[in-house]
Order: C-alpha cells, then structure tokens, then sequence
C-alpha cells in the first residue's frame, strides 16, 4: 500500500515521515495566513485614509518598501542560523506582533483608528512574505537537489489543499456566509478576533514544531550553517553583504534578478489591465448588476477553478513534466503563457479602435475568454507553475547563501519591480491612453520570455559552480590570501622565535614574509646565518617564492653559492638567478663555479644557461660537461643530458635527439621525447626533418609509457605534417584518457582539415572510433553531429547493461577464484565505458564541466551525489540519465540494474557458459583467453571432483566441524554450467599456433580436470608462476583485494619470485626495508630479537598474506625480522616499481591508503585482543609446566 | 578558538601534513573544523562511523580499543591525532575517544582530504608513509605484549600449530 501511495506521488517510503511533518507546518501556515489575508488586510484597506484609498499606485509603493525592510532585516539572519531555529523565530515575530495588535485593539480609542490596522498589516505582511521564502531553505535542510524537485510540487499541493481547508473554514466560522469582506467593505469587530486568534495558534504550531524539527524528522542532517565554527561565523552586516555579494558575482543570479524584475512588472501590469477591463465590462454589460460582485465572483471563480485543474496537475504530473523536459525548459512555460497573455489582450483596445466606443466591448465571449485566460495565467499557472520551478532553479544556489539569495530576490529585487510599476501607474496618460499599457505589457513579455531563455541556459553551468562552491569552497577559498593584524603579527614573530623545530620556523618564516615582505628580512638572514642546513636553504626559497627582492637578499644567495650542503647551494644560485636575472655576469660567473659541482642536478640546474649564452668564455666549459653527460653511463646523467639539449634552439639538435629515443632506458626516452616535444614547439623545422621525424613519432604512440604517448601526439601537432589528422588519429583509440584527450584538442585546433579526414570515417564500423571521431567532430560542429553523441551514448549505456547481465549470471560461481577475475575484469570494462561516456559528453558540455559533475556523482555523500545527478539532468534527455543515474547509484543491486538492462534495452539474458566462451573467443587479447581457460580448468577440477569424491570424507566433516573460516564457502558442482565433456570440447577448440602462454594452460587446464596437481619447482626455467596466474592469485590478496585487474596486470609484472627454504631469514631487524613480500606457497614468522637468545613471534603469516608493508613506502629499516617456517615461494614487489604504478594509476594510492588503514585497525584489534593471549601450543605447554 | 593562521601551524606541526605545501595547508585549514570538548566528554564512541582525522590542539584525550571483553587504553595529548584508520572507508570505530580534560579538537573530514589527494599525489605518500609508520609502532605494542621464546622453542610451538 505505501509503496504504491510512494509511487503513485512520486515520493520515496523514507521520505513520507520528513514530507509529513513539512506538510503539517506548511497548512498551519497556510489555514492562518487565509485569515489573517481575510481579516487583517481587509480591516487595513477599510481604514485607509481616503486618499490613499483612491490610489494603488501608492499601496504598491508602501507594500514595497514594507517588503525591502523585512528581506533586509531577515537577509541579516539567514544562513547565519540553522533553519529550523530561524523558522521558530519568524514565528515569535509573528505570535509577539499578534499580542501587541491585540493589546492595541482592546483600547476603544485606539481601534477606530488607522493604526492598529496599519501596526497588524505591517506584522501580517512582513512575517508572512518572510515565512513564504523561508520554506525553500528549510525544506532544502532536509531534501537533496533530486527530491526536492519532487517535494516541492507535492508540497505546491499541500499548498492548494491547505488554501481550500483555510476557505472552508472561513466559510464554516463564519456562519456559512461566503460573503467575506474583501476590498472595501468593514471588518466585523469579532472577526477580526476571530482571525487574529486562529493565526496566533497556528503560528505557535509552527514555533513548537519548528523547534523539534531534528527530533522530528529523526535524521541527521546538519545544516551547513552548523558545521561553521563559531569563529568563522560572520557578523550581521557581513552576512547581508557576503549573500547580496553572492549575487552580483553570479552570471545566473544576474539573469534570474533581470527576470524577476519583468515578472514582477509583467504581474502588475496584467493585473491593472484585467481589472480596467472587467470594470469597464462590467459597467456596460446588462446583465451584470454589481461591478464588485462581478469583480470579486470572477477572481474567486478563477481561484476556485484554476486549483482544482491544478491539484491533479501539481499532485500526478508536474513533477514527472520537470523530469521529461527538465528544469529549464519548464522555466520557459510561464513567461511564454505570459508573452501570449500580454498579446491577446492586445485584441480588446484594438476592438475599441474598430467598434469607436470605448464602453462596448463584442463579442463579449471572446473579451471573457481572454480575461479568463489572463488572469488564469497570472495567478494559477504562476502559483502552480512558475513559484514551484523557481525553487527548482534556486537549486542551482549553494546552500551556503541560500537564503540571503531568496532574501535578495524576493525582498529587494521583486518590491523592485513593484517600485517601478508602481511609479508607472502614477503617471497620467496610463489611465487616459489605452494603448500604453498593452504595448508595455508586450515589451516586456518579451524581455520576459528572452531573460528566462537566458535564464535556462545559465542553469547547467550554475549547477557545476554551485558543486564546485558547495563541494571544493575549502580548495577556492584557499586561494585567497590569509589576513594578518597586528596582534597576528606579534604572535607569529614570538612563535618564530620560540619554534624549537626547522620545519614550523620556515612555514612561519613564509607567514611571516607574505604578510610584510621585506620588513623581516634582517630577522630571517640573521635566522638563516644561524640556521641548519635546511633552514639556510629554506629561508633562501622563502625570499625567492615570496619575490623579495633585496640587496641584502642578493647578498645571502651568493654568500650561500660556497656552502658546504648542497640543497643550499642549488637554493642559492636558484635564488640568485631569480633576483639579478640569467644573464648577468654575477650570475654567471657564479653557475661557471657550480659547473663542477658533485651535484649533478646543480650541474643541471646551471648547464643549460650557460650554454644559451652563447658566449665562447662560458659555452667551452659547459658543452664539455654536456658532453660527458650524454656520454655518461648512469640513465640518469644521461637524461639529464637530454633535458639540456631541449632547452637549446637549433632545430639540427632535434636530430641528436632522435638517437636518445631508442635509449635502452625508459628515463632518457622520455627525456629525448621531452625534449623534443620542447624544441618542436620553438623552432622551425624544414619539411624533410618534418617527414623524417613523423615517421620515427608516429611509431612512438604505441609506446608503454603513457607520457610518451602524450608527448608524441603533441609533437605530432607541434610538426604539423601533411597527414597531421591521419598520424594522430590512433592517438583517439589510445587507452589512456588524457591521451586522447590531448589528440581531440589537437584535431579540433585544425578543424577544416580535420573534418575533411575524419568525417568518412565515421562509420567505419569500428565502435570506439566511430564515437571518438563524433567526439571530435561535434567540438567542430555541435548542431550537426550532437545526436550522434546521444546516440553513442545510449550505445555504450546497452553495452553496461549487457555486461550487468553477464555479471549477474556470473553470481552462482562467484567462489570459484577465477570467475571473481572474471567479474572484476566486466565491472572494470564497464568502469572504462561509463568514463566514455563521461567522455562523449565533455565533448558537448566541457570536459571540466562534465568532471565536476562527475565527481560529485561519485560522491559518497548523497547532497552531493545529488547535485551531481542534476547537473547531469541538465545534459541528457531523461531516458539516458536515468540508465546512468541507475548504473551509478549505489543502492542499485545487481538483480535491479539486471532488470533494467532487460526492461529498457531489451538485454537477453546472459549465462556464465556464454561469458566464458566469449573469453576465450576474445582473440585480441591474449591474457583474456588465458583466463578463460583457467576458469574452465578450475570448474572441470571441481567437476572432476564431484564425480570420483561424490561423498563427503570423514576429513572434511571434520574441518568443517572445526569451522575453518578460511575456506571459502562450499562450491556446489549443481551450478557449474558445462559437463565434463563441454569443458573437453571447449578446450579442445583452440587449436592451431597458439602462444607458448596458452599453450601451457591448456595444458594445466587438462591436467586439472583430470585430477593431476601442478607441482611448483625452484628449478623450472623462467618464471614458475604465470603473469596470468599471479593476477589470480594477488586478486586473493587482501593488499590487492581492491585494485583493478588492470593495474593487478602490471603488479603481476613486476612482482619476482623469491624461494625460501625452512628456516631461512628473509630479512633481519634493522636491514633495509622497501619491499612488499606476498606468500605464495609456505608460512612465514614474523619476530622481534628481545635478547641474544630469545624473540617475540608476533605473526605467523600463511598464503596470500603479506609482510613488509610498514617499510615499502619510506623504504626505512625493518622492526621485525621474517623467516620461513617451511619452504617458502614469495612474489617480492620493491618499492621503486611500486612508485611507477602509482604515478601511472594515481586512484592507486587511495586504494593503498584504505588497504594500510584496514591494517591499522586490524592491527589495534589484535593488540586488544592478545594482551598477553598466547598461541594453543604455548597455552598447552605452560600447561604441561615446560 | 583557533585562528586561520593557527590551524595552519598546528596542522603543519602534525606528521601526516608535514610534507604538504602552503596553499595544501590553507585549503586543510579551511576545511577542518574546531570543536570544544569539556572533560568526560565523548567525541567519538564504539560504533559511530568517524570518517575524519581528529586532532588534539589542546588538552588530553583517552582512546580505548575493544575486542571483545578486553579493552586497550592510551592517552594521547597535544598534537597527537586519532581516527587515522577511519577517515578513508565507511566503518565503524572499535575504540572510543574521551576527553579527559577540556578539548580542543581540530577534525578534518574525508572529503576535503580526498579532494586534496586527487590534485596532489604528495599528499598521499605522505599519508601513506605516516599510515605504514603507525603500522610499524603497533608492531612494538605488539611486540611488548608478547611472550619470548628461544629459536628452538618457537620451532617446536610451529610444527604443533602447523
């Protein structure tokens, strides 16, 4: 039943209790604010001295200022407190206004004058506006982005029911006579009580449930006003002016406060318009008796009909309208409905110019028609339409300044608008003229409709800032410069003085000088003089970063050239080339010293500028020791070398360049190509050295080194040769992202010529190209080739969910070890499609765009996640986002997104036979057919199994009654999707030259099935373990549990094996540390010496456990010692291959982080848990009393 | 309660930030939030999930670890930190965090330090490196709580417990 009211209103089961008690506050509100509409403003207007009366233009204007005062006074609060608390407040405004009112009517005096009208108007009208725009913060306290968008319609509902149950008790109260005086007719003496009464009590509703609104609504979700401390919360006045601040420096606020400016004139116009002509109207035609009765029965006859259209509309499709078409494009509707509005009533001064008698009006059907539709466009369709998407679009506001924005637009910007029309209407050809307000109507209908436009396509970009501000204000605000006082400044200089260690000293130092630059340098030289080593040095880059520049400065960099350290003498002449520039004699001279220094890199510091001196006393000396770099046996002298010559400009070096780039060291490559993609970009090349260095570069986008492949396409670019676009084209296809992101730019830079090549190609047939190309070309040209995008996109969303599919059949054998392989490798090939999607879509949006949006999506933090979700909305069309909404969320399960994939885009079924067959049909890639080989043999051993042991031995009753947690859980052969025979066939189908790899795990494979276990020996040649099989086996590892298979691909590489017989040492206290050991086969102790004789054995570690990882990072001295307890087989991976996977797989190092912090508190529960708990055997010994 | 310029020195004076640049430590102390503790104060507690780094600007606070029926208490002061193991995955904390005197706490929350982590990979050796020497001093706790035994009694309790 909840489920089907859930789906009926579009709401989620947990939100009904929060969307309750908002529902509740909000007819409290709207059953007292009827009322007091009813009783305190009619009482005002009936007391209105004459004149004012007669006019109003002059209520407008009054109304007006009374609102700016109230947003001013109000913006002062918001987002200061939290929401709830600043609800309870307007509430007690409310409550204590009603009090003094009601004291000031109890005087006979008094109550016939115009003032305790004007004291109750004036509460009436500034709490209840204040309340209206509250409930966007409020309710945005408790609802992300996405639901609020289903929250806010619904609640738009409980609006109109609320008005309808606020009428009806209007009409009950007041003994069933409708006729309530609205315009000018008195305020009976006990209904203005009665009214005063019923508001107070809801208000005080409203205060109580304010106030237990986080107990209420039974979540934690703390404003963001709540996690300020108390010393970065701003006073009263900075409040005000960081919000209104907020909203000047907002391309969308801007436009949304142009908007609001129209609609507000528009509104006002419209109104004055409509009311001219039903009194005109209802002046002429016959059969109306009374203008005001007409007047009034017309506007409630809107009112009353214009809701009960709507409700159904707000409650059923509102919401799933702004999902079809999105939030901009609803934002189109009103001021479009309004646009049409201004232009129908157009027709009726242009039926007086024909009929030439202003007071008839025919056919009088077509006048009402036209009045109807007007005024229902201006008070329903802008109640139900246009208020409700206008919170929609405040969503694209941070949290952070939301209310003041509200405060802002709705209390300054709208009484604004009012000002205006308000002066307008005072001026006299308004009323004599009947053209003048039509034609402005249209005018500004127009404006309206192009400001909304503008409006609309400033939402997406809005939505990535308000992440970017919401998300990362921490990372914007950093960029700020830090304030200091004077008090400050004498607590840091204090500090620095007493600061016992180098490394606070220098940070001060830095505070220090960025706060008054040159002031303190006598104190830091005088430091620096005094100092460490690392001081010395530190306070030099201090000066230089803090661009000081000093004499005395000057003085302490070329007094430090000496030094006897070096970090301080490549400081110092750092230092000095920054002050008296490159090329000085001083400086010269003083790089001419450090030519042979022990340094290299001070040498590579000063090489290249003496070299571009070109002055034959300097150049002698530095091309000698250029030479004997590039000649030099280290990698690293060498690319050192090779770093220099790119910094010369003769394009004749490009070809001594080229030698470097078949260097048998990965470090000179990248350096020659370094190098090169440098001098490419500086010099002219003739067109043979062009054609010439292509071929060689071109070859180079195949290289393993990512940053290789990026430098090739640029100097690719760089060279520009004839066949640019083709060269660079399978740089598109490249695995890694940035790659062939920096090949898209560089295709797109040269559009004409790159649209002339790739556009044939475009259905190639070749999926990834053909989408890289659309990716290009619609950079080129957005209207032509952005469906090709959605296209794509919907494509490779099929693929996801194809692969869900097969992950989902996968699940019944997800205990074998090989099929967890099987599973990761899909849900990582899926990882891969979603970026291209991401991707697609940056080609549209913006990369940067897109990323941010993306990062909020992944975010862990469900607000965020929502944001992100939106700012997608804002990119896709409804189907799409919700295939990728659905896919990346969470909370989806693997049997939903399997049912949407089967729903949606028709998936068929996978089984896990089908996916491994296709593994093993996967001819480009190699290791996947291995795989797939290793599955089949793992599941032919089991089946093997099953069929010769088809009852459980006594053994294994007895493990299993011995609840060994570590086996996994029992593998039923039932699921196992192929006979024996199958698996023999299936095997027996790769036939033909098969590589060695494949050949040697058919061969496993066979033996497995058979029952033939593969015997591990030392003296094999080459590797004992596969690459293949160590994927599988580090996939088992709790180190590597939540690395990829890709990056596990690489680890596999640089692991070695490393044999121990029992009771060898691995490695002693105290001896170096930096790698990484992983049991394959074998226990090892881990121990610590406590005396000559005895030691602590603090772990005793079996397969696929690890050790060593409390060094591997800083490579420091080992605590404990390791030995083999048996003959041991260990993957040994070192620190420095470690370091070159994370550089290339940055995500790596988070991975390492939660697997470290897993230790830790692995760790610390061992520590609780053992507190002198011995070993059974140690137990059983002291026991025996040995 | 602690100033812009404060929070910068005392996050710099804590290990895990020790390597971070100027700009890393504005935005660090832009994101972390100070929070007061009065004595007997719990500030974390057996089964709340942290999901941030806590760190002691002034007082004293107890940290008790629970396994079970058995408990381990230690009492951190003044630029020590805790939680370390619990700011990167969703868990629920084991231990519990008591102010033993009046606390100034400075807590930095998952987010900002992921977000700092993906622009800057010092950042993450430099957790990294501080992680694996936590690692390293529960190695000595553990050591200090176990028995000794000579080489060939340790070789006799293997082969039982092989």
């Amino acid at each position: 039943m909840t489920n089907q009211v859930a789906r009926l209103f579009n709401i989620r089961r947990d939100e009904f209790r929060r969307l309750s008690i908002i529902s509740i506050m909000m007819v409290f509100f709207i059953v007292g604010y009827v009322w007091a509409n009813i009783t305190i403003v009619a009482d005002f207007i009936d007391k209105l001295p004459e004149d004012a009366n007669n006019s109003i233009a002059y209520l407008l204007i009054g109304d007006a200022l009374i609102i700016i005062v109230t947003f001013a006074i109000y913006a002062a609060f918001a987002d200061r407190f939290s929401n709830n608390r600043i609800m309870a407040g307007l509430a007690t405004v409310g409550i204590v206004g009603i009090l003094i009112g009601s004291f000031l009517l109890s005087d006979s005096t008094l109550r016939e004058t115009f003032y305790p009208a004007l004291f109750l108007y004036l509460v009436f009208r500034s709490v209840g506006e204040a309340i209206s725009t509250h409930w966007g913060p409020l309710v945005n306290d408790y609802f992300d982005t996405r639901a609020a968008k289903r929250i806010f319609t619904l609640l738009a509902a409980v609006t109109r029911v609320s008005y309808l149950i606020g009428s009806l008790s209007v009409f009950i109260l007041n003994g069933f006579d409708i006729s309530i005086p609205l315009l000018n007719q008195s305020v009976n003496i006990g209904l203005i009580e009665l009214g005063m009464s019923i508001w107070f009590v809801t208000l005080l509703g409203m205060f109580l449930m304010s106030l237990a609104m986080p107990r209420l609504m039974n979540i934690t979700t703390p404003s963001v006003i709540e996690t300020q401390s108390k010393a970065d919360q701003k006073s009263y006045f900075q409040n005000l002016y960081e919000g209104y601040q907020f909203a000047f420096r907002s391309p969308y606020l801007r436009a949304f406060v142009i908007v609001s400016i129209f609609m507000m004139v528009m509104q006002a116009l419209m109104q004055f318009e409509i009311l001219r002509y039903l009194n005109e109207y209802a002046s002429v035609a016959s059969t109306v008796t009374a203008t005001d009765d007409f007047i009034s029965n017309f506007f409630s006859n809107i009112i009353i009909w214009g809701s009960i259209i709507l409700l159904p509309f707000q409650l059923f499709f509102f919401v799933r309208l702004v999902a079809w078409a999105g939030v901009e494009k609803v934002n189109l509707i009103f001021p479009t409905t309004s646009l049409i509005a201004a232009v129908v009533l157009t027709i009726i001064p242009f039926s007086y110019v024909q009929s030439n008698n202003p007071l008839v009006i025919e056919p009088a059907i077509i006048v009402i028609g036209i009045l109807v539709f007007a005024e229902f466009n201006r008070t329903v369709l802008n109640i139900g339409i246009r208020a409700v998407n206008d919170e929609f679009l405040y969503n694209a506001v941070p949290v952070r300044v939301k209310g003041r924005i509200r405060a802002f637009i709705s209390g300054l910007v709208e009484p604004f608008g009012t000002l205006i029309i308000g002066a307008f209407l005072l001026y006299p050809p308004v009323a004599t003229e009947v053209w003048v307000v039509p034609s402005m109507m249209v005018v500004i209908g127009i404006g309206y409709v192009f400001g909304s436009v503008w409006v609309s396509l400033q939402y997406g970009r809005a939505l990535i800032s308000m992440i970017e501000e919401e998300n990362f204000s921490f990372m914007l605000q950093a960029n700020n410069r830090i304030v200091f006082d004077s008090d400050t400044l004498q607590s840091l200089e204090n500090r620095f003085q007493q600061a016992s260690d180098d490394d606070t000293r220098l940070l001060i130092a830095r505070l220090l000088v960025e706060a008054k630059g040159n002031h303190y340098a006598p104190m830091l030289i005088n430091t620096a003089d005094n100092g460490s080593k690392y001081l010395r040095a530190g306070i030099i880059d201090t000066f230089v970063s803090s661009d000081i520049r000093s004499e005395a400065v000057v003085t302490l960099c070329a007094k430090y050239i000496v030094d006897s350290d070096a970090l301080v003498r490549k400081s110092a002449i750092r230092g000095l080339k920054e002050l008296v520039g490159v090329q000085s004699d001083r400086y010269l001279l003083a790089a001419l010293e450090l030519l042979n220094d022990n340094d290299p890199s001070i040498v590579a510091e000063v090489l290249p500028d003496l070299i571009q001196t070109r002055d034959f006393y300097f150049l002698q000396h530095a091309t000698q020791t250029l030479n004997e770099l590039l000649d030099h046996d280290d990698p690293q002298q060498r690319a050192i070398g090779v770093r220099i010559l790119g910094n010369t400009d003769s394009p004749r070096v490009l070809l001594l360049l080229l030698r470097y780039i078949i260097d048998r060291s990965q470090i000179v490559r990248l350096q020659s190509v370094l190098a090169i993609e440098t001098l490419s970009s500086s010099v002219r090349v003739t067109d043979e050295l062009v054609q010439a260095l292509s071929m060689t570069v071109s070859a180079l986008l195949r290289d393993p080194l990512d940053r290789i492949r990026l430098s090739a396409v640029q100097i690719l670019a760089n060279l520009h040769p004839k066949d640019f676009a083709e060269r660079i084209m399978p740089a598109l296809l490249d695995d890694n992202l940035e790659v062939r992101e920096r090949a898209a730019q560089l295709l797109i830079a040269k559009p004409n010529e790159t649209a002339k090549t790739l556009t044939p190609l475009l259905d190639s047939g070749h999926g990834l190209m053909s989408r890289m190309i659309s990716s290009v070309l619609v950079r080129i040209d957005r209207n032509k080739y952005e469906d090709r995008i959605y296209e794509n996109i919907d494509d490779v969303l099929r693929t996801i969910y194809e692969n869900v599919s097969r992950i989902h059949s996968l699940q019944s054998l997800k205990n074998y070890p090989t099929i967890d392989v099987i599973e990761s490798i899909i849900k990582e090939e899926n990882q891969l499609l979603l970026d291209e999607i991401f991707y697609l879509l940056g080609s549209i949006y913006g990369v940067d765009d897109v990323a941010i949006a993306v990062d909020a999506l992944q975010s862990t933090i469900p607000r965020t996640r929502a944001n992100g979700v939106e700012a997608i909305d804002v990119m896709l069309n409804l189907h799409l986002l919700t295939g990728i909404e659905k896919f990346t969320n969470p909370a989806s399960s693997l049997a939903e997104l399997h049912d949407y994939g089967q729903s949606v885009y028709s998936v068929s079924s996978s089984d896990a036979k089908q996916v491994i067959r296709e593994l093993i049909d996967h001819h480009n890639e190699e290791w996947k057919i291995y795989i797939g080989i290793e599955a089949l043999g793992e599941l032919g051993q089991h089946l093997h199994q099953s069929q010769t042991q088809p009852q459980q031995s006594t053994l294994d009753l007895l493990s299993a009654l011995g609840g060994n947690d570590n086996e996994s859980p029992s593998k039923n052969a039932d699921n196992i999707p192929f006979t024996l025979d199958e698996i023999h066939s299936l095997l027996a189908s790769l036939q033909g030259e098969l590589p060695l790899a494949i050949r040697t795990a058919l061969r496993r494979a066979k033996n497995a099935i058979q029952g033939i276990t593969f015997e591990r020996s030392e003296q094999r040649i080459g590797s004992i373990i596969s690459d293949v099989e160590r994927i599988i086996f580090l996939k088992r590892v709790q180190f590597f549990q939540d690395i990829s298979i890709s990056q596990l691909r690489k680890v596999a590489t640089a692991c070695h094996e490393v044999w121990y017989d029992a009771d060898q040492v691995i490695f002693t206290e105290d001896q170096q540390g930096g790698s990484l050991y992983i049991i394959v086969e074998g226990r090892v102790g881990i121990e610590r010496t406590q005396s000559d004789v005895k030691s602590a054995r603090l772990n005793t570690l079996k397969s696929e456990d690890s050790f060593g990882e409390d060094t591997l990072f800083d490579e420091s001295a080992h605590s404990t010692s390791a030995i083999s307890l048996s003959r041991t087989l260990l993957l040994r991976l070192d620190n420095p291959d470690l370091m070159a996977l994370i550089q290339s797989y940055p995500d790596m190092s988070m991975t390492i982080i939660c697997v470290l912090s897993e230790q830790i508190r692995q760790i610390d529960h061992r520590i609780t848990s053992i507190a002198k708990q011995d070993s059974q055997a140690e137990s059983l010994f002291d026991k025996l009393g040995i | 309660m602690l100033s812009q310029v404060d929070k910068i020195i005392f996050l710099k004076s804590i290990p895990f930030f020790a390597n971070t640049t100027m700009q890393q430590l504005t935005a660090l102390a832009q994101a972390s939030i100070t929070e007061t503790y009065s004595s007997d104060e719990i500030i974390v507690d057996v089964g709340d999930v942290p999901r941030a780094l806590f760190m002691i600007a002034t007082g004293k606070v107890t940290v008790t670890h629970f396994a079970g029926d058995r408990s381990v208490e230690h009492t951190l002061e003044t630029r020590s930190y805790f939680g370390e193991a619990y700011v990167f995955e969703d868990v629920e904390s084991d231990f519990r965090a008591l102010a033993i005197s009046e606390t100034i706490i400075l807590r930095l929350g998952y987010d900002p330090l992921q977000t700092l982590i993906k622009k800057d990979l010092t950042l993450s050796y430099n957790i990294v490196r501080n992680l694996s020497q936590a690692i390293k001093a529960k190695n000595d706790e553990i050591a200090s709580l176990t028995r000794t035994h000579s080489r060939g009694m340790h070789q006799i309790f293997d082969k039982i417990d092989s």
